[in-house]
């Protein structure tokens, strides 16, 4: 279980999350959407610590942190917990597809090298890469990279993955690749925050969408009640404008 | 005297008795690219620490460097450091030229090398490092194992660059008093009375040529090795 309470950003003069809350719990896919700007890429990456929140409290299963106070020991505890999916796949551009996969578990889990190397072909296999374990970030496609990247985070064996825009640089015939990967970890029951600009796949694996704006959560709930019973006029309009571009 | 005619085989001959002091120039520019690399490398760091007493020397070192000529450089070193470091009661009037040569070669070598590590780790995105991050590595193995190794690929053609430059640079030595290959021939064209100066050079250049273009293909072998990151 995962549990966001009360977290504020700011970047300056700019608020970005306003003390929005948010549990998932374990199995469970949310799917965050909204316009951009609205802080959902912002949220995921505190809830990684790749960005520091200036309030709030972050709980994974039992541990609890609090954000404004959190020490380095901490950070480093709460983010072995969860895994992140980059947007441009940021793979290591000096290290093959497998040796993505192994430096998280040599270095952070402290598996031995072969352990490693066992995990990271079984890895590949699921993410249907096995053949492609010895390239290199630069001899794969995005939509093989965005795959690699999965298997990175899947490795790692988080209570949840999270996922920022897993689809949005792929070029459009490798995106269904990539939901499909996605997909299947769905099925499996990890849990998973998925920020997502992909309306029909949010609505096909979610089991809870939470729309965002402004920093602050509009509204949210199973996928019927957000895409077709939504009670809020922005979530409404913003979902019509989506419509409307596809 | 048909003296005045080019001879090849006087090229030939100089050429031998030349390759003699290509083990000094060698000597010479080898440690002086080693120790610019460390010196280099605390250079970058004191440029990308968060610190502004030392990115303020860093950049006032390399600012001061790139503004002395070579020659100027070797002078100041050979003629004044011992007498600064007489009035610290240390005295270096002892030391080698070799070692003042390489001291000055390589201060400002370190000034280049600094300018080119500090640009190829700029040139390493943050989604590398927040990747590291991301599976949990700590901020030591990030640099060591994902930033260093990309840099490197980066930096190397300009490292190279250096290289080859500090080569020719090195025949400035002539001037403190070290005999090498640029100084032998002098001696050499003076023995012929200034008949032969042409020939000499020819070698000296061939010399030159030959130590540079085998660098280049060293520097180009080992890029090559880094061709997986483009």
């Amino acid at each position: 279980m995962i549990k966001i309470e009360n977290i504020y950003k700011r970047f300056g003069d700019h608020e970005i999350l306003k003390g929005p809350s948010l549990s998932v719990n374990d199995g469970e896919v949310v799917a965050i959407i909204g316009p951009s700007g609205s802080g959902k890429t912002t949220l995921l990456r505190c809830i990684n610590f790749l960005e520091r929140a200036d309030k709030g409290k972050l709980t994974i299963d039992d541990a609890s942190v609090d954000f404004e106070h959190a020490t380095k020991k901490e950070i480093n505890q709460m983010r072995k917990q969860t895994a992140m999916v980059f947007q441009s796949y940021n793979l290591f551009k000096n290290k093959t597809a497998i040796e993505n996969i192994m430096e998280g578990l040599i270095y952070s889990k402290k598996l031995s090298r072969n352990e490693a190397f066992k995990t990271g072909e079984k890895l590949l296999q699921r993410v249907g890469l096995g053949e492609k374990a010895d390239a290199y970030p630069k001899q794969l496609s995005g939509g093989q990279q965005q795959r690699v990247g999965i298997a990175r985070a899947l490795a790692l064996n988080p209570s949840v993955i999270l996922l920022d825009e897993p689809t949005s640089a792929l070029d459009p015939e490798l995106v269904g690749e990539v939901l499909n990967t996605i997909k299947e970890m769905a099925r499996e029951g990890q849990t998973m925050i998925v920020v997502t600009h992909e309306m029909a796949f949010a609505r096909e694996i979610a089991s809870r969408v939470v729309f965002m704006e402004g920093g602050v959560i509009v509204e949210e709930g199973t996928p019927e009640e957000i895409f077709e019973n939504n009670k809020k006029e922005r979530t409404k309009e913003f979902l019509k404008r989506i419509t409307y571009r596809n | 005297m048909q003296n005045s005619a080019f001879s090849i085989h006087f090229v030939v001959n100089s050429l031998v008795t030349l390759l003699h002091y290509v083990p000094i120039t060698l000597l010479i520019t080898a440690l002086s690219i080693c120790l610019g690399l460390v010196l280099g490398l605390f250079v970058t760091i004191g440029q990308l620490v968060p610190n502004r007493v030392l990115n303020g020397l860093s950049i006032g070192f390399i600012a001061l460097m790139r503004g002395t000529p070579m020659l100027l450089l070797l002078l100041l070193i050979y003629y004044g450091l011992p007498l600064l470091l007489q009035s610290f009661a240390i005295d270096i009037s002892g030391w080698n030229q070799v070692v003042f040569a390489i001291l000055a070669l390589s201060i400002n070598i370190s000034a280049y090398f600094s300018e080119t590590m500090r640009s190829a780790y700029s040139a390493i995105s943050a989604d590398q490092y927040e990747a590291g991050l991301s599976v949990g590595m700590s901020n030591k193995r990030i640099i060591s194992r994902i930033i260093v190794p990309q840099a490197t690929a980066i930096a190397l053609p300009n490292i190279g660059n250096s290289m080859i430059s500090i080569i020719k640079h090195s025949s400035l030595v002539y001037a403190i008093g070290i005999t090498d290959i640029y100084q032998q021939a002098q001696t050499v064209a003076s023995s012929t009375f200034g008949m032969r100066q042409l020939e000499v050079f020819v070698a000296v250049a061939l010399i030159y040529w030959m130590i540079c273009i085998l660098v280049e293909r060293i520097i180009a072998v080992i890029e090559g090795r880094f061709s997986y990151l483009r």
